[in-house]
């Protein structure tokens, strides 16, 4: 038996990582106001779309029969 | 009828048989003489204050940490052996009662820490917001009901593959050992495995200090956080979790931040990325305002300077219009001067060229003979000074203001 999680259009641990990612981006170099602008948009778009995650997902449970790998367990 | 006669073997097999019934039977006693064989076989002395049993296993069998003077509960068969001696051979080996499960725990721990078991360098951390986890314990256990308590609080998105096992008992190990392999081998993209069980006694919690089972959780591939309730006795299974929790709650408190907490650090990342933003552009008026003072200060100064450079200019000029016109003046003199000095050398010259030349013709050859004097040749054309140079019978040319006469030496003297 195989089971895995099911699979999402948004990856919270890849959003937020993102986040980090464009935030530590902006604090360790000098702004292109310009250039930086989509940048700083994505980050903002994204801190929302995290946060309306929060309040959106609940938890699944699965019960998962388990395999005895020893035929002595049965 | 007589009664019956064995062959030794068959002997041996009949009483093996007789003794089947107490296949599986437990017995407790004081280890004595244990020894490790060959690293194969394990062989010591069960003891009371009576009787002493000689006990044998295989070392695939062994999974405890004994020593002599240990009370254990030996679980095995009697078994009469070939060579004609009694043995009591063991499937399982545990050691019972507080004191010996302790001692038990230390020789393992020792064990387990000098093999480098429970080294923080193998430590791997769990993911920020995990999205499957193994949960493995009893469905009975209060510990389930906690972590899924907790986890309900908490940042959704997460699914939750529960597995079933025992946590107590003589068949715990395996099953958790079992547990942990359908974890690992069984569910994919898995961020974490939780273990976790109500707190007890040393004895309650012997599935978590056994070897197999403390191995495997160092082993497993997917990172584990094991929470064993209320912390009184540390097991082993926690030491070689890669996180160890203080309750089941606390697993889940450690492995799934709140929703709180998550909206908090959002919103820090959020201001950091406004105030970088902000700051940036407060920065760039600054400087912007910075520079357009400065550039109108540098254009005013600049005006000043052009001013007062053509000031100086107009002065140069003035200066210049007058040195050429005085220059001028100063050429034309010097032009009138140099014509009069040339004319005044020319007329000089002139006079002393005629003065010259009346002197020059006064002493010339044709001057001196037309004052009567005439010049004297030898035959050899040379102009006679000296009368010895004469003999007689020469002949002598002598050139007069007009004409010449040749005449002849008749004598010469001095």
């Amino acid at each position: 038996m195989t089971s895995s999680p099911k699979q999402r259009s948004f990856n919270f641990t890849k959003g937020y990582q993102e986040l980090e990612k464009i935030v530590a981006d902006f604090e360790s170099r000098e702004l292109d106001l310009e250039k930086d602008l989509p940048q700083f948009e994505r980050g903002l778009a994204l801190a929302s779309q995290l946060q309306q995650r929060l309040t959106e997902i609940e938890n699944t449970i699965i019960d998962i029969e388990k395999k005895f790998s020893s035929s002595k367990d049965s | 009828m007589s009664d019956p006669v064995f062959t030794v073997s068959e002997f041996v097999e009949a009483i093996n048989t007789a003794l089947y019934d107490f296949s599986d039977t437990v017995v407790e006693g004081e280890v004595h003489e244990f020894n490790i064989i060959h690293r194969k076989w394990v062989t010591f002395k069960l003891k009371d204050e009576h009787s002493s049993l000689g006990c044998f296993m295989t070392i695939w069998d062994y999974h405890a940490q004994l020593e002599d003077g240990m009370l254990v509960r030996a679980t095995g068969r009697p078994t009469l052996r070939d060579k004609g001696f009694f043995s009591f051979v063991l499937s399982d080996v545990r050691p019972t009662g507080e004191g010996a499960l302790r001692r038990a725990f230390e020789l393992l721990q020792k064990k387990l820490t000098a093999e480098g078991l429970f080294d923080a360098d193998r430590k791997r951390s769990l993911p920020r917001f995990p999205e499957h986890i193994a949960l493995i314990t009893s469905r009975d256990a209060a510990a389930y009901t906690d972590f899924v308590k907790v986890l309900r609080g908490r940042h959704g998105g997460l699914t939750v593959s529960f597995i079933h096992t025992l946590v107590q008992g003589a068949d715990a190990p395996r099953s958790l050992a079992a547990a942990l392999e359908t974890a690992n081998t069984h569910l994919e993209h898995l961020d974490a495995i939780v273990l976790v069980r109500g707190g007890g006694s040393l004895d309650d919690l012997h599935a978590f200090n056994d070897e197999p089972v403390v191995r495997a959780v160092a082993a497993s591939r997917t990172p584990t956080i094991v929470g064993i309730g209320h912390e009184r006795d540390v097991t082993l299974a926690e030491l070689a979790a890669d996180v160890r929790a203080s309750t089941p709650s606390n697993a889940a408190e450690l492995l799934v931040r709140s929703r709180e907490e998550i909206i908090l650090d959002l919103d820090q990342l959020r201001n950091r990325l406004r105030h970088h933003v902000t700051d940036t552009v407060t920065r760039r008026r600054t400087r912007l305002e910075g520079a357009t003072s400065f550039l109108t200060a540098r254009v005013a100064d600049t005006r000043f300077r052009v001013q007062q450079y053509l000031g100086r200019l107009q002065a140069v000029r003035q200066r210049f219009s007058h040195e050429v016109v005085s220059a001028r003046q100063r050429i034309a003199t010097l032009l009138h001067q140099g014509r009069e000095r040339l004319h005044a050398a020319v007329r000089e010259s002139q006079q002393r060229h005629r003065y010259l030349a009346r002197v020059l013709y006064s002493l010339s050859p044709e001057h001196v003979l037309r004052r009567g004097y005439s010049i004297t040749r030898g035959s050899d054309g040379t102009i006679l000074k000296d009368g010895t140079h004469a003999a007689p019978g020469d002949t002598l040319t002598t050139t007069l203001q007009r004409g010449t006469v040749s005449s002849r030496v008749i004598a010469s003297r001095l």
